[in-house]
């Protein structure tokens, strides 16, 4: 297990290295994404125009909700999102043999490969707004709201590791699957407002298959004080669930694997 | 133009080869109009009293699919990576030699985006019942050039920014800024007439809206005759700028280019 964390860390130092030999591009991307985001929060402001809620979200509300979507998307193009993309890609590259034969668990190896760290100026300027946002609200938050929320927030990256990894796994097969993050951005973009708004079918599949309401919509309900036990309960089943798939296809995949050479 | 229907055809048989990923592709492309009709939805019955009305919100952000699929240009970047890598040299000899690969690479993927994206328009139409579009006979030469110019002045702005890759390195580019610019002033995320009028006046008089709004607005009937033809002399204005200055910017680059190697 130390082992383990061992390359982990190893591996975030050396990212982390990387990132601060090109400083001025980790500087000039977070300046542009924060440009992103403020042309969204003037986009809430228009919706918000006349009415003061949205399917039970007051526009405050609907801020930090935001302001916690942005925070997800950061974390996983920190730590999830380079490890899947790089898995999908080695595969048409043939690199996948070399991966295999090394003496950890290669699932393990193809997870936390890279990190990137660029994107935390968009992280910090996040944290800054969803603060202020916050206290906007005008309510106490307990530190027990602020551990459930963060508890909820890891389950939801856990669950769409799983679900990116399960559907990265399917490069064995569609040898050219590259615009995995086009994908990303999609599903990213649909969760930034509360998962409410999706009605009729699209609710099954935004609440099991893609289960959009993990990555903000829970995690701030948590935040706010809108406790519900339940929520934990079925993020725990459902990540289990969903880490349960995605290694099963694994491993089937792995068996199937015709590499480049062999 | 024989040899663009050779390209074209070209195009397509690629584009069947990478069926799954064109599938993504154009799943993602409609996503962003996707979420923002179910948001405008949601705030429609939550009481709000936008300038359209929930029919025409659907017909909006059903059109602006339909017209963003006609217009949208994805070569710019490989434009760029082209002439960073030096491989554009054996197509210097006439500028538009080259460009039309690219723009018949863009129609050929095209035809096959558009037959993934039947099904989902009439699914959303059937679903959502929008306001129907019914133009009169003399609107409809107005409609064709609008939709010609406003795939021009996207798909030229696109080589454009390709091009600047004579110039400069950077990653977070000129691109990024013009696509934020783009993104709010084409009236991709929010239908023009709901932002505020500061916002409108500007986007008359810039070519953004061109490229997406006004060929959506003629289609939605809601143009006197004065703001149509208003409009077309405006959009054919920039379609024009657009390719002098697209051959202006060849011309410097092509200087710049030899100057550095051969």
């Amino acid at each position: 297990m130390n082992r383990y964390l061992k390359i982990i860390f190893v591996n975030a130092k050396n990212c982390l290295i990387r990132i601060m030999e090109f400083r001025s591009e980790v500087i000039s991307w977070s300046v542009f994404s924060v440009f992103w985001i403020f042309v969204f929060l003037a986009f809430v402001n228009v919706i918000f125009g006349q009415i003061t809620a949205i399917s039970g979200w007051t526009k405050d509300q609907v801020l930090v909700l935001f302001t916690v979507q942005e925070l997800f998307i950061g974390c996983m193009w920190i730590f999830i999102l380079p490890g899947v993309l790089d898995f999908s890609k080695s595969i048409s590259k043939g690199e996948l043999d070399f991966m295999l034969l090394r003496p950890i668990n290669t699932r393990f190896l193809l997870t936390f490969r890279r990190f990137e760290f660029d994107q935390y100026g968009r992280i910090i300027v996040t944290l800054i707004l969803l603060k202020i946002f916050l206290s906007n609200l005008n309510i106490s938050i307990s530190l027990l709201n602020v551990v459930g929320a963060l508890l909820i927030f890891v389950l939801g990256m856990f669950i769409f590791y799983s679900l990116f990894f399960l559907i990265a796994t399917l490069s064995f097969w569609f040898i050219n699957l590259f615009n995995l993050e086009d994908l990303l951005d999609s599903v990213v973009n649909a969760g930034r407002y509360p998962s409410s708004i999706y009605k009729g079918g699209l609710k099954i599949v935004f609440g099991y298959i893609i289960p959009l309401a993990f990555t903000a919509t829970f995690p701030t309900q948590i935040l706010l004080g809108n406790e519900n036990p339940g929520i934990f309960i079925s993020a725990i089943l459902i990540a289990a669930g969903m880490f349960f798939v995605s290694h099963l296809f694994w491993n089937f995949a792995l068996k199937r694997y015709s590499s480049a050479s062999s | 133009m024989n040899k663009l229907f050779t390209v074209i055809k070209m195009a397509l048989a690629d584009a069947l080869i990478y069926r799954v990923d064109i599938l993504i592709f154009m799943l993602s492309d409609i996503a962003r109009p996707f979420v923002f009709l179910f948001l405008w939805l949601a705030a429609i019955s939550s009481g709000a009293r936008p300038p359209l009305s929930q029919e025409e919100f659907v017909q909006y952000y059903l059109l602006a699919m339909i017209i963003g699929a006609f217009t949208m240009v994805w070569s710019g970047p490989f434009i760029s990576s082209r002439i960073r890598s030096g491989r554009i040299s054996p197509s210097i000899i006439r500028p538009f030699n080259y460009v039309f690969f690219d723009l018949g690479n863009n129609i050929g993927e095209k035809v096959l985006k558009f037959i993934y994206l039947i099904p989902v328009l009439l699914l959303l139409s059937f679903v959502f019942k929008p306001k129907p579009s019914i133009i009169d006979f003399q609107t409809v030469p107005f409609f064709v050039v609008s939709l010609i110019n406003a795939f021009l002045i996207n798909y030229l702005m696109d080589v454009c920014l390709g091009f600047m890759a004579f110039w400069t390195d950077e990653s977070v580019s000129i691109r990024d800024a013009n696509d934020l610019v783009k993104y709010v002033l084409s009236g991709w995320l929010f239908p023009l007439s709901v932002l505020p009028l500061i916002i409108q006046q500007i986007s008359t008089l810039l070519p953004y809206r061109y490229t997406l709004s006004f060929p959506i607005e003629i289609l939605m009937g809601k143009l006197s005759l004065n703001e149509l033809i208003f409009g077309t002399v405006i959009s054919t204005f920039w379609s024009i700028c657009i390719v002098l200055i697209t051959k202006m910017i060849w011309q410097k680059g092509l200087r710049k280019y030899s100057a550095a190697g051969a």
